[in-house]
Order: C-alpha cells, then structure tokens, then sequence
C-alpha cells in the first residue's frame, strides 16, 4: 500500500492534472474557445503578476485551513461536509466580540479571536460528531443540512442584531439602500499585512496557515491521538476490538475540522472582507473538501493543493474578466483532476495489489 | 382553501424528493450508496430546462432523464467498476456537475447588460375528472402536473417490482450477499450498473420537476441539497418504496408550510422558517437512526470484487 502510494505520489497526481486539463480544454472547445489561450490567462493572473500572487496566497489561506482540518477527519473516515457552515459560524462569534474590543491592542484581541471563532466553528462541526457518535447519525448529511442553516442564521444577523449602524439608519429612511453587513472590524483586530504595498492584501494569516500545517502534520503522523485517528479510518472494527475509544475519537475529529473551518472564517472575516456581510459564505467550504482530497488528506499536499486551487481560482477571476467564460472553470478543472486521479488511484491499486 | 394549498404545495415540493428517493432505494437496495444523486438532480434541473426551452416540454423531461442517467452511469462506471470509494465519489460527482451546469448556463444564456435570465412556461397541471371533485383532496392531489402523478404511480410499482418479482430479488441478492448472487449466476455488476443508472435517471427526472414545475428556469445550485434530502428519505423509509411516500410528504409539508409561515408570521425572522426543512431533516435521521437500521443492504458501500477464476 505504502509503494502504491509513493508510485501514485509520483506519476499518478501529474498524469491527473494533464488528463483532467485536457479533458475540460475539450469542454473550453466545444463553447468556442482557445483552451490554451484560457490556460494562459488563467496562469498570467494567478502567477503572472505581483498582485495575482498576493491574492492567490490571500485565498489559500482560508482553502489550507478548512482543508487541514478535513484532512484530521477524512483520515479517521469523518465524512464532514459542513465547513461552509463551520466557517459561518467561526465569523459569526468574532464579529461582535472584534466590534466590543475595537480599544484593546491586537497582540491581545487577536489571539482571543482566532480561539474564539476555532472553539464555535468546532463546537458546531462537534454536533455532527456526537450525534455519529452515540446514535450512529450519518455525519454526512447533518453537517451538509448545517450548511443551510448556518447561512441562513447568517441572513438574519446582518438583515438584523449585527446589522451595521450606518446600514440601519439608510435601512430605517424612505430610501432604504441598506446593504445586509455588519459595521467594518477594528483596525486594530484586522489581520497584519506583510507588504507595504496597498494593492497588496497578503496578511499574517499565511504564516498561521504554514505553522498549522505543519502542527497538523505532526498531530496526524506522530502523536497516538493521530495513529488512533488513522487506524479508525482504516478499519473501524480494528480500532474497537483494540480498545481504542472511537465515539470519544469520533467527537474529537468533528470538533478540529470544525474549529479549522471556524478559524478560517475568522482569517477572512479579520484578513481580508473586514465585514460580515449576508454572502459572507462563498463556497470556500465545498472548495476546501476538493482541496482535501486533491492532497489525498495529508497536510503538506492540501498545501499544494490549496495553493493551486487559490491560484486556479485567482487566475479564473482575470480569465473572466479578458476572456469572458465564467469562473465555475475552477471547480470543472478541480472536478476532472480527482475523477482522473480516482479512477487512476483505483486501477492501480487492483493493479499492484 | 387554506388547507388545500398547503396540501397541493406539499404534494408538489414532495415530487423532486420522491422521485429521487425511489431511485435512490433500487440503488441502495443493489448495495451502491449513489451519493452523487445532488449531481444528477441538478443536471436534470439544468438539462430539462434546456430542452424545453428550444424543443418543449417532452424533450425537456426526456433530456432530463437521460442527462440524469449519464451522471448515473459515471457514478456507476467508478464505484461498481472501479471500486472508487462510493462516499468520496458522490462528492466529487456532485461537486463537478453543480459547476458544469452553472457554467453551461451562463455560456448558453448569459448575455452582458440583461439582468432577467431566461424562462419556459411551467409544465400545465392535468386535472383528473371526478376525482378532481373530491373535497380538499381534489383540488390538493388530482389537479397537478403528470410529473407528480407519474412520482405517485411509481411508489407501489417499485415496491412491487422490488419485493414481488424475481428482477426485485434478483437486486436484494445482490445488495445482500453479492458472493452467493454471483455464484447463483446473477451477474452482479449488470445487475448494480442498471439500479444505479436508473437512481441517476429519476433523480434528473425529478430535478427536471424543480426547473419545469417550481420555477420554470434555471438558477446555480437550485436542487439545494435535495438530492442529499432524498437519501434521508431512504434511511426513514427504511429501503422500502412504500414509506418513501410518507418520507417524501414530511419533507414537502414541511417546506410548504414554512413558505406559508414566513409570511403569517412576520414578527419571527424569515430565516428561521427557511431553516425548517434542514431541521426536520436532521430529525428525521436522529428518528431512523434511534430505532435501527433494520433493512440496510448489508453490502452496502462494499465494493464488490469477482475472485479471478
């Protein structure tokens, strides 16, 4: 398994890219366009620029975080689906408290927000876990139906209580031009940013994602939490029979994809849109179980993995704005590369075994 | 009047779920878990959509089943054949096919400066003589569109084919043990490539239902996790077409009624009514999976490899 694994590593995620990229270059065709042209547009506007690097790195951010935490649990087979919701919620719970601690320095109010906004964000991805845990509810739907109910508690805090003063006094007037967001976050709970440059909106958040990548790749590979995590997700029965707590196991994998999806709402939310608006959620959660998989749920390959997706996604915004075809390339390109790379995955492992 | 709006809103909001659900039972009942039934509703919704806008209804709804059936067959063609991971498969499937039909639509419709999208006139209701005149029930269940009555006539035509005839045992041999089955000469492969090919097709069908009943156009991601609702539904019906319906009308009762209630009750939030649907959901699974899960395939998710002779 191990072999078929470094072979896959080596041939097998390239040979993926290729294929899937010629697959969705014939789709590009078939709407009447040049797919190299497409390509090339894509790559001068993630790669090409100071400006598309900085937002590719901006974007990755988010898209590692939610992906650690689901490689934690797609590796014990927690089927968590739900960080779009998790990351509403993590973005939900440091919006007023950012707002209550616009007079303290950042070295102090900072710190309590990202624990925050990972503690609320893991606690709701926890009651999937508990529920799977002691009655056996499929983890994949609950954290799925959570989504909806996230973003539609989303709606009614910026339609109402976190809904911004200057936004309510326009909402309350006969010209009601009130947008649904909150008041902007405190300069002083607004995440660093790196370069000096304005257009430049890479922030600190980068650095927070690389330590927990590698944090998480220690937890899942050398601590006996992780080995239990990994076992459990291979064979569940073995872990039981082994004595090993699978609900306890179980409850605590929910917990940390929650409180990394939690956390990364917390790192837009403070890095980057500095307002909770009612489309706050963007798909970034859905986003992130590709990018999880892309990195076949380990650490160091959601970070390529989300730095590609960040920069699919950033060149796709360019692509759109000089080529015209709509952004939803990203996912098609995302979608064809783990079709190809499972079915491949698949062949070779009957194949080798 | 009341009362049989909502109950006409509830049979209508049932259809999508109900058709998706049957397919998914014939699916899960050969032991394949289609978790990509999102993927193939929403390319039934986009699919159906389109062919009635250039060539009427009929096409519409044929082009729906067929779309859903490819998407079935992918599914297919990577769980039962290749052994992929049924969950991670779903997923992927689900994930790519909501952005193809996204970015097909705006290629196909999407032209810069306007603002309306495109629509078809919603399928026509068909009202059934006599009965259309019973009290309530009438107006409610036998004035609506042939989607729903086709949905309705399929519930004991499954339960039959699953239960009473010998292509019915044939699949729950497979679902079951697919070892015996194959020893016994059933060709198990066929046998799952056809159930999940035919989950695919009605799961497109009744995505054709939101996008030709509902709301007569398309809109990104307009099956809203539906897809993932029907196989709630399959967990409460515990495998058996004949619950489906009583699964399928909870569903659809409860979303007529949080539509009715957002504007009754304008002092609670909009949004806590929208939430309705999802929260029953869940309650729905809590309720299944409290009591047992007494006819799960026991193959379920196991892929099924022939031993080289």
């Amino acid at each position: 398994m191990n072999k078929i694994e470094q072979k896959f590593w080596r041939y097998g995620t390239p040979l993926s890219i290729v294929i899937a990229l010629v697959l969705a270059g014939v789709l590009f065709v078939a709407v009447g366009q040049d797919p190299i042209k497409v390509y090339a547009s894509i790559a001068t506007g993630s790669i090409g620029t100071g400006y598309g690097i900085s937002e590719t790195i901006l974007m990755a951010v988010p898209l590692l975080l939610i992906s650690l935490g689901l490689c934690i649990a797609y590796k014990g087979r927690f089927w968590n689906i739900g960080s779009e919701g998790q990351y509403v919620m993590g973005a939900i719970a440091v919006t007023p408290l950012a707002l209550y601690f616009h007079g303290l320095p950042s070295y102090v109010s900072i710190p309590i927000l990202l624990v925050v906004s990972a503690v609320v964000g893991g606690a709701y991805g926890a009651i999937a876990g508990v529920l799977k845990a002691r009655l056996g509810v499929s983890e994949i739907i609950t954290t799925l139906m959570m989504n909806f109910i996230a973003i539609d508690f989303l709606s009614y805090l910026t339609w109402g209580p976190l809904m911004g003063s200057l936004e309510r006094a326009s909402v309350g007037a006969t010209t009601k031009t009130g947008q649904p967001m909150s008041d902007p976050m405190p300069l002083t709970t607004q995440l660093a940013r790196i370069l000096p440059q304005a257009e430049y909106r890479v922030n600190v958040g980068i650095i927070l994602a690389l330590a927990l990548v590698a944090i998480t790749y220690a937890f899942v590979s050398r601590t006996s939490l992780g080995y239990q995590i990994r076992v459990m997700g291979s064979n569940a029965d073995a872990a039981r029979a082994a004595g090993m707590g699978t609900r306890k196991i179980t409850i605590t994998v929910a917990f940390l994809s929650g409180a990394f999806a939690g956390l990364a709402g917390a790192a837009v939310l403070l890095g980057a849109a500095h307002r909770l608006s009612e489309g706050f959620a963007t798909g970034l959660g859905y986003t992130g179980i590709m990018v999880a998989l892309l990195g076949k749920t380990n650490p160091i390959g959601a970070l390529l993995a989300a730095l590609f997706v960040a920069g699919l996604s950033t060149g796709s915004n360019f692509m759109y704005r000089t080529i015209g075809l709509p952004v939803f390339v990203v996912d098609i390109v995302i979608g064809f590369i783990l079709l190809v790379m499972l079915a491949i995955e698949a062949v070779s492992r009957v194949r080798l075994r | 009047m009341i009362i049989a709006g909502l109950l006409a809103a509830m049979f209508r909001l049932a259809t999508p779920v109900l058709l998706a659900a049957i397919g998914e039972t014939f699916a899960e009942r050969s032991g394949v878990l289609n978790l990509g039934l999102e993927g193939a509703m929403i390319t039934g919704a986009f699919f159906g959509f389109v062919g009635t806008f250039f060539l009427g209804s009929t096409v519409g709804i044929l082009a729906a089943v067929a779309a859903g059936a490819l998407v079935g067959l992918l599914i297919a063609f990577l769980t039962v054949q290749l052994g992929v991971d049924q969950m991670v498969a779903g997923l992927v499937v689900t994930l790519l096919f909501t952005a193809v039909t996204s970015f097909l639509f705006r290629i196909m419709f999407y032209v810069p400066g306007r603002v309306s999208y495109p629509t078809v006139t919603p399928i026509g209701k068909i009202s059934i003589p006599i009965l259309r005149d019973i009290p309530i029930l009438g107006p409610a269940l036998f004035t609506q569109d042939i989607l729903l009555y086709f949905a309705i006539l399929l519930v004991p035509l499954s339960a039959f084919i699953l239960f009473r005839t010998k292509w019915g045992l044939i699949i729950r041999s497979v679902g079951e043990n697919p070892r015996a089955a194959d020893v016994m000469g059933i060709n198990v492969y066929l046998t799952r490539y056809a159930c999940v090919v035919i989950s695919g097709a009605l799961a497109g069908l009744g995505g054709s239902h939101l996008s030709l009943v509902d709301v007569g156009t398309f809109r990104d991601g307009m099956t809203v996790s539906r897809g993932f609702i029907s196989i709630v539904m399959v967990i409460f019906a515990n495998w058996n077409p004949m619950n489906t319906i009583w699964a399928g009308l909870m569903f659809g009762f409860t979303d007529a009624l949080q539509l009715r209630l957002q504007s009754m009750l304008v002092i609670i939030p909009y949004q806590f009514f929208l939430m309705l649907p999802y929260l029953v959901t869940i309650v729905m699974l809590v309720i299944a999976s409290i009591r047992g899960r007494l006819e799960v395939p026991s193959s379920l998710l196991a892929h099924y490899k022939r031993e080289s002779a």
